[in-house]
């Protein structure tokens, strides 16, 4: 009796595992290539998660995503020409697509994305997102270097597309993940009220993951903000208080919170600046967040 | 301490520390079902040879003192880093054979740290080959028509990049 011996003979179980480990989608895309069994699972496994990056310096991205398989400028438009191509015979991999990614916090020195960046990915969330009937999970990593403002009129076309494929979807069937960073340090830190504002912009009935980085102000100290301008600043990132902005932080939370009734994941990174260095501060007490939450 | 007998599927009978055994939760399970005591019965292994189990057995035993798994299933928190420990590494340093033989008992057998470094080894052997050189590397045949080799190039050439 001869058994099948060989990467072949494994069970499908077991090459989906060996595939989530393949962190290049050049690597899927050479493994589906090979033959009928592992195309079956390569591509499966390749179009399950797409996950979208905006074009910038590269450089700065972080260590702890997985950046070979985020889907750049070039790809989004290789991806609508392909749908293009295929208008008669349907691309079947967006049936196994469950859940897409969009990073748009990949640089402190440049939050713009590149011109067309933003059009080019409503595009394709126009024409892809009614094919893909398995779609039940939208990640969204957002920084907070652009006001709210400047973020509605810089995506607006992208979240207004979202919000209407959103409300269609009831919270028992889909998901939401969202990361926002607003722990910079520099002034453009984003006020603690904008934060439960921005989400509110996404149906927060929705959210099952929530991943926020805070900037944490120290205790303010009187002689700290000289002039008007500093004071209104102040003002501007709740530090007008003997907690520095914290209690506003809570607060924003305390809503967040009353509003994501499914969240079953939070993390919560509170990252204390300080304005200037060389500067005296005062710790606060971390129960003075932690005791109302 | 306690030990049991294991029967491989090519009938040879091992003796085990019941602690290391239980690193397979296969066994395990078995274990207390019967109310843990097989002391003068040997449990059948019948999907392992004994080459194949005993190879299992010296990394059970190795990583027996290892803290259990952590529970949390969740995708998005299961890492993805295909690092090995260096005596893992060494360990799985075995022909192509016992490679995917040990993948499979550890499967069976249900020690999933053990099967995961399999995947792991698997997958950095994948790693930045060409379709052509997983192919030999694995002694893969290429099943696919032209056209089917065509039409999955248009399909995919996004993920090209």
């Amino acid at each position: 009796m001869s058994i099948p011996t060989g990467i072949t003979a494994l069970p499908p179980e077991t090459l989906l595992q060996i595939t989530g480990y393949l962190d290049s989608r050049k690597d899927l895309h050479s493994l589906l290539s090979t033959c009928k069994y592992l195309h079956s699972i390569a591509y499966r496994e390749l179009w399950s998660v797409l996950r979208f990056g905006r074009s910038v310096n590269r450089s700065y991205l972080s260590g702890n995503e997985n950046w070979q398989r985020v889907i750049w400028r070039a790809g989004i438009k290789r991806l609508l020409q392909t749908i293009e191509e295929s208008e008669n015979s349907e691309l079947p991999g967006f049936e196994f697509t469950r859940s897409l990614g969009f990073n748009f916090n990949l640089s402190t020195n440049s939050p713009y994305p590149a011109p067309g960046d933003n059009d080019l990915l409503s595009t394709f969330l126009e024409t892809a997102m009614p094919k893909m009937l398995g779609l039940s999970r939208i990640a969204l990593n957002l920084d907070s270097y652009v006001d709210l403002e400047v973020f509605k009129k810089d995506r607006g076309r992208f979240y207004d597309i979202l919000k209407e494929y959103l409300s269609s979807k009831s919270p028992q069937e889909f998901s939401m993940a969202i990361i926002l960073d607003g722990s910079d340090g520099t002034d453009a830190h984003l006020r603690p009220d904008r934060i439960y504002t921005m989400l509110r912009h996404f149906d927060l009935a929705k959210l099952t993951s929530l991943e926020l980085r805070l900037g944490l102000r120290n205790r303010w100290l009187p002689n700290r903000w000289e002039t008007p301008e500093d004071r209104s600043k102040a003002a501007y990132l709740g530090l007008t208080g003997l907690s520095g902005n914290a209690l506003a932080v809570v607060a924003a939370l305390t809503r967040i919170f009353r509003a994501t009734v499914r969240l079953k994941r939070l993390r919560l990174l509170c990252i204390p600046w300080l304005s200037r260095p060389g500067l005296a501060y005062q710790w606060f007490s971390v129960n003075e967040i932690a005791d109302p939450i | 301490m306690s030990t049991i007998k294991l029967l491989s599927s090519d009938n040879a009978e091992l003796a085990v520390d019941k602690e290391v055994a239980e690193r397979s939760i296969l066994i395990k399970n078995m274990l207390e079902d019967v109310g843990g005591d097989m002391s003068d019965q040997a449990i059948p292994i019948p999907n392992v040879n004994e080459a194949v189990l005993r190879k299992v057995i010296e990394w059970c035993e190795h990583h027996k003192s290892d803290p259990p798994p952590p529970a949390d299933e969740d995708s998005d928190s299961r890492k993805k880093s295909t690092d090995i420990e260096e005596w893992d590494q060494k360990f799985m340093q075995v022909d192509q054979e016992m490679l995917f033989e040990i993948i499979l008992a550890a499967n069976y057998l249900d020690i999933k740290p053990l099967l995961d470094v399999g995947c792991k080894t698997v997958a950095n052997m994948i790693k930045g080959k060409s379709p052509e050189e997983i192919r030999k590397t694995f002694n893969i045949q290429n099943d696919f028509t032209p056209e089917e080799e065509d039409q999955i190039r248009r399909e995919n050439e996004w993920a090209e990049e």
